[in-house]
């Protein structure tokens, strides 16, 4: 595994610490569902079980590390849509785009529906989240998730997402786009592939179709909207140097993410390549950071001046 | 697939979906039964349970320690569940 990684030696910082934590398995992390239960309540309910939750950030009163918690989907809450597992770096994606109650949402590449489902408990099921996933098998899981979270505030498409029709705007966008998947190869591991490759192509062969969803993606947001770029991937080539496409091509601005804890700061170089100095307000989260999924996020905001 | 499904129009009654009920069968005043974990064993294992409580015939919200879990149906002071038994057995461990 090191040597897959070993490109990255110069740009992750305490590089070993980097790859021991790949060798640890993934803690279980939950989202409390606010929509049918309240925090306090489920924290009662599952600590008379002996199960002890502890929170997880400091963004967000809904997230909890599980730690003696092994098969979050055999319980009782699960089906009652109480709790949806999710790491914690994925659930941080919904609290920087922090969308506003009552807003027109578009997440472009929705399956399995753990982001979008996270939005519309933000959004107290108000408003309307145009959750768009072009692989129509991949909406089975997507409706079971929304449906067990009570989420009522949905409608699903299934347009390309480089090609979703320019016809409405939208205030927020979430481009949590395909990727190399790197970020998650710990994960991979835990059920037994112990390949240490990504699940899915390179990162130079993604970056295309990454170039064109965050095109369009901004092309869809209003003036002054807001849109969160996401991978869960260690490459600059899909993240730094895909936001740095979008800022030589369109008019926006990069909104500085402060999660508060366990990330770095975007690249402004990587190899020949230099980047726009706004890159710096991107955020990068590592393993051994945070002991969760790798993960690489941009707040974009269309227009300089709002 | 648009916002939360509702109802399904089977067989002899209009039937509630699982996932609406979860959300608001809470509001629900009539056709609410409470059942204890020996009903919920019973209910996994195939069987019905009777009820005493004044209902019509027709779907019912089953609710077990102030969660709505699902809907049963009630004939003639039986009740049968509607939920899958795999899902009842997580309730009883």
């Amino acid at each position: 595994m090191s040597t897959l990684f070993e490109c990255y030696r110069d740009i992750i910082p305490d590089f070993n610490l980097f790859l021991e934590s790949l060798s640890r398995p993934m803690p279980v992390h939950l989202r409390v569902n606010s929509l049918k239960v309240e925090p306090a309540d489920l924290v009662s309910m599952l600590g008379e079980r002996g199960v002890d939750l502890r929170p997880s950030s400091q963004l967000d009163n809904h997230l909890y590390n599980a730690a003696s918690l092994e098969s979050p989907g055999n319980l009782p809450e699960y089906l009652l849509g109480y709790i949806h597992p999710q790491a914690l770096t994925s659930c941080l994606a919904s609290v920087i785009l922090s969308p506003s109650p009552y807003g027109y949402v578009l997440d472009m590449c929705a399956s399995p529906g753990g982001k979008t489902s996270h939005l519309a408990q933000m959004m107290n099921n108000s408003g309307l989240i145009v959750a768009n996933e072009p692989d129509r098998k991949r909406h089975i899981p997507l409706a079971h998730t929304l449906a067990r979270l009570g989420v009522a505030n949905t409608v699903a498409t299934s347009y390309q997402a480089q090609e979703f029709p320019l016809s409405q705007r939208f205030d927020y966008v979430l481009a949590d786009v395909p990727c190399s998947g790197e970020g998650r190869v710990r994960i991979v591991n835990n059920y037994g592939d112990t390949s240490g490759r990504p699940a899915k192509g390179t990162g130079r062969s993604m970056r295309g179709i990454q170039k064109r969803l965050i095109l369009r993606g901004c092309d869809l947001l209003k003036d002054g909207g807001e849109m969160l770029y996401s991978t869960c991937t260690y490459n600059p080539e899909e993240n730094e140097s895909v936001v740095n496409f979008l800022l030589q091509n369109r008019d926006v601005a990069v909104l500085p993410i402060d999660p508060g804890f366990g990330y770095d700061k975007g690249l402004i170089r990587w190899r020949d390549e230099k980047y726009d100095r706004q890159l710096e307000g991107t955020a990068r989260f590592y393993p051994h950071r945070n002991d969760s999924v790798g993960f690489f996020m941009a707040k974009i905001r269309k227009g300089r001046k709002v | 697939m648009t916002g939360l499904k509702a109802f399904q129009d089977v067989g002899r009654f209009i039937k509630p979906t699982t996932r609406m009920i979860q959300v608001f069968g809470h509001y629900a005043i009539r056709c609410v039964l409470q059942i204890y974990e020996d009903d919920i064993k019973k209910l996994s294992e195939g069987k019905h349970i009777s009820s005493d409580k004044e209902m019509d015939n027709g779907y019912i919200i089953l609710s077990f320690r102030g969660a709505i879990l699902g809907l049963g149906l009630y004939i003639d002071g039986m009740v049968t569940s509607q939920m899958p038994r795999r899902d009842l057995i997580l309730f009883v461990g």
